[in-house]
């Protein structure tokens, strides 16, 4: 019954053989004991196990492993690059926005998706781009403005690049 | 506001918003919460849940599910029975089933817990394990559980003949009636809040583990409480071999708690005596609808109201009757000799002498609460009906809220002031609260553009709440939980090189207790706060305490870390002396250091001293760096705020838009702006929820008919307004640090401020309540009432 | 929960026939998506077996249908249904009662189903009991139509109809799977640019 599948997650490849039925999320956290991706419903409501699959902001908890078979993921584990916080990260932290800490790789990973579709949103645009998950402590107030700001450092990294 | 600050910026002591020591590790995902531990060989519990709100049942076929591959066994409540352990205690005394032998009392109850070699293996079996109900007509509503004619559902207890819990009152009933009898003014209303429930992101779970070599039982466990665990599994298990010494309670990174992770529920107890028959670890984690459908709901007090007045609006007197819905066990855990917890907070922020109030507590099958959701026991309750009645005053004799508030006040010179129900409330200056909070709001243009709007039919309105607040159990002359006295502590090690680790009985769940109390001690000892690790959670390490919850960490533990740190600090004086060949009353202190008075040349830093503590100390000291404290608090705190709320609602859909929110906090003396401002915004959407979008809803069969994500509107970035916020201090007189504690004042203050909004919108309606949840549903039907929509 | 449909219909046929077919509870049976009967108890009670789809659920349940209350003469008939889910997930009980009434070679049909739901059914599928109670509803009205019509029923209208909007969740879960591998964290999709050069 089981299926080979290989998918690479952060830039390193896996090749296992999973049960058709394997929650993606469970492959991540368990299989590959990467539990940064965590869990909070069985709805697909809460989207604490947002995830990149093939770039797009995904919940891993509604996708069965067997699906992202040739897939490329990336979790929060992968987001620091070369020992440095990506600016999401650093803006998360430097605006206070987490509390628990439960949502923060899930809203990190929206957040990462949303601002490659709109690298300058307004607060209004944030919210709605954030609605897919919930954080129960910070009210979100920060966590907007983290985004804000971290869009902010984003689009002027990318000028100095280009430049 | 802007915060003085006694120390330095690397010291990092009060007043510093100093960036969060523990999101190094959440922002990189290598948290460590309950469902991340894995230990060899770990086996998975699911649970079968009943169907029924009510129900005998007759058999439970595990066969089945037992013939599984990889089930290794199903446990049931006649297995437990056999180990006396199917029943245990709840906080409040009351007794819970661990697992049911012949009776379910609501559904989702735990009926079977089944252990197997995988998460999924055991979802498998739970399907199969099959049950036979005799269902029974289940008591839904309070008030008809109280008919004479209604099924007594406890009969587990000898003697029972209702469903009647207790009767609990405070306050002169027959002063009262004098008062309201002769007063001018009566406002009556009937104000229901509903079940609700905390859905804390990470739910509740455990790993339970049970080595048979050193007879050593560690669980690792979603609770805010781990010391309080421990005695109970104790004293519920230790017939059966664990006694305390051999039972180690780990609370790691919890995904929020809101009160939801304090009380013991049956899965913990299963798994620990599953990994206790089975001897491999046992890793439970219960999946959402569970968390919703089963766990401690929060609230469901049904209140009757009345305010007593001069025409003139000055408050004489206020009275209330409550019926409270426990469900089938009073599941709360709240102080023993406070039942109703502290409900008599319900006089308000207002100076008058008389009162009066009760609650009746009744059993229902549902499910076992009456925990707090982010607030201090039954506080949300007490200001909800305040504030709502004096805004029906306001209403009714026709003056402006904020006006009738400011006449009302208890004034800033009458602190301790004593209320009309006994409470001594510390520090306040409530006018100040309230001005600050209308100039920032603009309430005067406010209310003009709202004269305006009335005029073109349009519904705007603003909401005020000015609410008291009442936390930091607590004195332990009053105060337990099962006995225990509701201290909490600290314990400070300060190594060689002038580094320290700190640990406490208390349990940060998002917080932010690795930050503040580190900058607690580096306020008191002058050492950097980065230098001070602090620990949390582990009952084999750190000193007993009662745990997390009515914002009680920083009114108890975090005196205990400043009285602590003090003792540290005197011996720090006594080594200093020796060194400086000076006495101690020559010493002065400046953070991080001793001087000479009048010769400040002449000086020993903290870490020096630190140091001699280790390596050259006075003869006859005893050598080492280190204090403990258990901090008993002489009176509670008396957080407060002012807070306004403009709503706008569209004539037409009903829909609500909280267009502005302004929160004014008076937590006492801050010790990190940023995390309290935090907290704050965090508290206001937990407020905003149970307002406009939570809500449990059972039917008459007894069916959760929102028990998971899909139907229960836990509020989005969307939903959430965006917060602003701002302080009045007025430190507590009794507490070490003048701070009174923060994070539940907003989840109290917020619901009233918006109902009252969406009341002012439309009481040129004549609509005087309105209850919560206020969804645009209701206020499309009051508007289709009213007729302006058809 | 309970949920209740009231709900009249014509049907094409002698008031006669109508109350013939109602009688036989194998070809009411036939008409309710979802239903067989498995064993006679009595004259007037029967076991069967319901499968029901509700949403994410899926029960499986052990039936007994009852009639009630017949009464030929003012052409009423009233049909009990109760069932347990075959592992406990919980039960269902169905009140159906019916009145016919001639008018030229028509019958019109008065009807008036009492749901009630408890268990797992009504914990996750309380909005949508109300709307999938209607279509069964429906659907029984249609097959009994196609059956009093002398026709088969399809094989297709004998299973409830539904999961078109979970099959359109599916699908856009699929697409996004299909998509090409990108570049994840950079901000714009380079490989897309390229691509589209």
């Amino acid at each position: 019954m089981k299926k080979e599948v290989t998918i690479n997650v952060n830039g390193t490849s896996y090749t296992e053989e999973v049960e058709p039925r394997l929650l993606l999320v469970h492959f991540i956290r368990e299989n590959l004991e990467l539990t940064g991706t965590h869990i909070g419903c069985d709805t697909s409501h809460c989207g604490a196990c947002t995830i990149l699959l093939n770039g797009d902001s995904v919940k891993s908890c509604t996708i069965f492993t067997v699906q992202a078979d040739g897939a490329e993921i990336a979790t929060v584990e992968g987001m620091m690059q070369d020992g440095k916080y990506h600016p999401l990260q650093e803006a998360f932290k430097e605006y206070h926005g987490l509390q628990c800490g439960f949502c923060t790789p899930g809203m990190l990973m929206r957040a990462i998706d949303f601002l490659k579709h709109n690298p300058d949103p307004t607060e209004e645009e944030i919210r709605w781009g954030i609605s897919s998950n919930l954080c129960r402590c910070t009210g979100y107030n920060n966590i907007v403005i983290a985004i804000e700001k971290a869009a902010e450092k984003m689009r002027e990294v990318e000028v100095e690049t280009v430049a | 506001m802007e915060f003085t600050c006694k120390t330095s910026k690397e010291i990092g002591g009060m007043g510093h918003s100093l960036k969060r020591r523990e999101d190094d590790r959440f922002i990189q995902g290598k948290g460590n919460y309950v469902d991340d531990v894995k230990l060899p060989g770990m086996l998975y519990m699911d649970i079968v849940r009943s169907p029924y709100a009510y129900a005998k049942i007759k058999s439970i076929n595990t066969e089945k599910a037992l013939a599984i591959d990889g089930v290794i066994t199903v446990i049931t409540g006649k297995d437990l029975e056999e180990h006396n352990l199917h029943w245990m205690p709840t906080f409040l005394s009351d007794t819970q089933m661990v697992l049911p032998t012949d009776t379910v009392m609501y559904q989702a109850q735990e009926v079977a817990c089944v252990i197997a070699t995988s998460r999924y293996i055991a979802a498998d079996a739970v399907e199969a394990v099959e049950v036979d109900y005799e269902p029974m007509k289940p008591v839904m509503d309070p008030h008809k559980a109280l008919d004479p004619d209604a099924p007594v559902l406890r009969t587990d207890k000898e003697g029972k003949k209702d469903n009647h819990i207790y009767h609990w009152e405070n306050g002169d009933r027959e002063k009262t009636e004098e008062v309201f009898k002769n007063a001018d003014v009566v406002v009556k209303e009937q104000i229901y809040l509903p079940r609700i429930h905390v859905a804390s992101i990470e739910t509740c779970g455990c790993v339970a583990d049970y080595q048979t070599a050193t007879k050593k039982m560690t669980v690792y466990m979603t609770t805010q409480a781990p010391h309080a665990v421990r005695t109970v599994v104790a004293l519920v298990a230790g017939h059966v071999g664990l006694s305390e010494e051999r039972i180690r309670i780990i609370s790691p990174d919890l995904g929020g708690g809101f009160g939801g992770k304090v009380p013991i529920y049956p899965g913990y107890i299963v798994a620990i005596t599953a990994t206790f028959l089975i001897g491999k670890p046992v890793k439970w984690i219960e999946d959402r609808t569970e968390n919703l459908q089963a766990d401690s709901f929060a609230r469901d007090y049904d209140m009757t109201c009345e305010l007593a007045a001069t025409k003139e609006g000055k408050i004489q007197a206020f009275r209330i009757k409550t019926l409270a819905d426990m469900g089938y066990t009073d599941g709360s855990a709240n102080p023993s000799k406070y039942p109703a917890g502290m409900f008599s907070i319900c006089t308000g922020s207002y100076d008058y002498s008389t009162a009066f109030a009760e609650v009746d507590a009744v059993y229902t099958n549902k499910p076992p609460g009456g925990i707090a959701y982010r607030c201090s026991f039954r506080v949300t309750e007490a200001a909800h009906a305040i504030e709502r009645m004096v805004d029906i005053l306001a209403q009714k004799i026709g003056k402006d809220p904020a006006e009738l508030r400011m006449e009302n006040f208890i004034k800033k010179d009458q602190f301790p002031y004593k209320s009309a129900l006994g409470w001594e409330y510390d520090s306040g200056d409530y006018h100040a609260g309230l001005e600050k909070a209308m100039n920032m709001i603009g309430y005067d243009e406010l209310r003009k553009e709202q004269v305006e709007k009335r005029a073109k039919g349009e519904y705007m309105g603003i909401g005020i709440c000015t609410f008291t607040e009442i936390v930091g159990a607590g004195p332990s002359k009053d105060f337990d939980i099962l006995g225990l006295k509701m201290f909490d502590s600290a314990e400070i090690r300060v190594h060689p090189t002038g580094k320290a680790i700190a640990r406490f009985g208390t349990k940060s769940q998002g917080q932010g207790h690795e930050t503040t109390y580190a900058q607690i001690i580096a306020e008191e000892l002058g050492i950097p706060a980065e230098h001070i690790t602090i620990e949390e959670g582990d009952t084999d390490t750190a000193p007993y305490g009662l745990g997390t919850y009515a914002s009680r960490s920083i009114a108890t533990a975090g005196a205990a870390a400043a009285i602590a740190a003090r003792k540290l600090r005197d011996k720090a004086r006594k080594i200093a002396a020796y060194l400086l060949e000076v006495s101690e009353e020559d010493l002065e202190w400046e953070p991080g250091k001793f001087s000479v008075k009048g010769a400040p040349e002449k000086s020993k830093t903290i870490q020096e001293l630190v140091f001699a503590a280790y390596t050259n100390y006075p003869p006859g000291m005893e050598g080492g760096f280190e204090a403990v404290h258990y901090y008993d608090p002489p009176n509670l705190t008396f957080p407060s705020g002012a807070y306004i709320c403009v709503v706008d609602i569209d004539g037409k859909t009903g829909a609500i838009k909280v267009r502005r929110f302004v929160a004014i906090d008076d937590c006492g003396n801050i010790i990190n702006p940023m995390i309290v401002q935090g907290q704050i915004h965090g508290g206001l959407t937990q407020g905003i929820a149970p307002a406009m979008y939570e809500e449990l809803i059972y039917d008459d069969e007894g069916n959760i008919l929102n028990g998971s994500f899909m139907d229960y509107l836990v509020p989005t970035a969307v939903e959430s307004p965006k917060w602003e916020t701002d302080h009045v201090v007025t430190p507590s007189p009794h507490h070490p640090l003048g701070a009174k504690g923060v994070a539940e004042s907003p989840t109290v203050g917020a619901p009233p401020a918006i109902v009252n909004a969406i009341v002012d919108a439309l009481s040129p309606l004549g609509v005087t309540h309105v209850e919560i949840p206020v969804t645009p549903y209701k206020v499309w039907k009051i508007l289709k009432e009213k007729g302006v929509v058809d | 929960m309970k949920v209740s449909i009231d709900k009249n219909f014509e049907i094409a046929q002698p008031v006669s026939k109508v109350w013939e077919y109602l009688l036989d509870p194998y070809k009411v049976a036939e008409c309710v998506p979802g239903v067989k009967l498995t064993e006679k108890i009595s004259e007037t009670e029967y076991k069967g077996d319901v499968g029901l789809k509700l949403g994410p659920v899926n029960a499986s349940f052990n039936g007994v249908i009852t009639y009630a209350k017949v009464d030929e003469v003012a052409r009423e008939i009233h049909l009990v249904g109760k069932g347990v889910d075959k592992k406990g997930k919980g039960s269902v009980e169905m009140a159906l009662e019916m009145k016919l009434q001639e008018s030229g070679n028509v019958t019109m049909v008065n009807t008036t189903m009492n749901v009630t739901v408890i268990g797992v059914m009504a914990q996750f599928g309380s909005r949508l009991i109300s709307d999938v109670s209607d279509h069964i509803f429906k659907q029984f009205v249609e097959n009994f139509q196609t059956l009093l019509a002398g026709k088969e029923i399809d094989d297709q209208d004998k299973q409830i109809h539904g999961g078109a909007v979970a099959g359109t969740v599916v699908k856009s879960i699929t697409s996004k799977l299909t998509s090409g591998v990108k570049n994840i964290f950079s901000k714009k999709d380079k490989k897309e640019e390229n691509e589209n050069e």
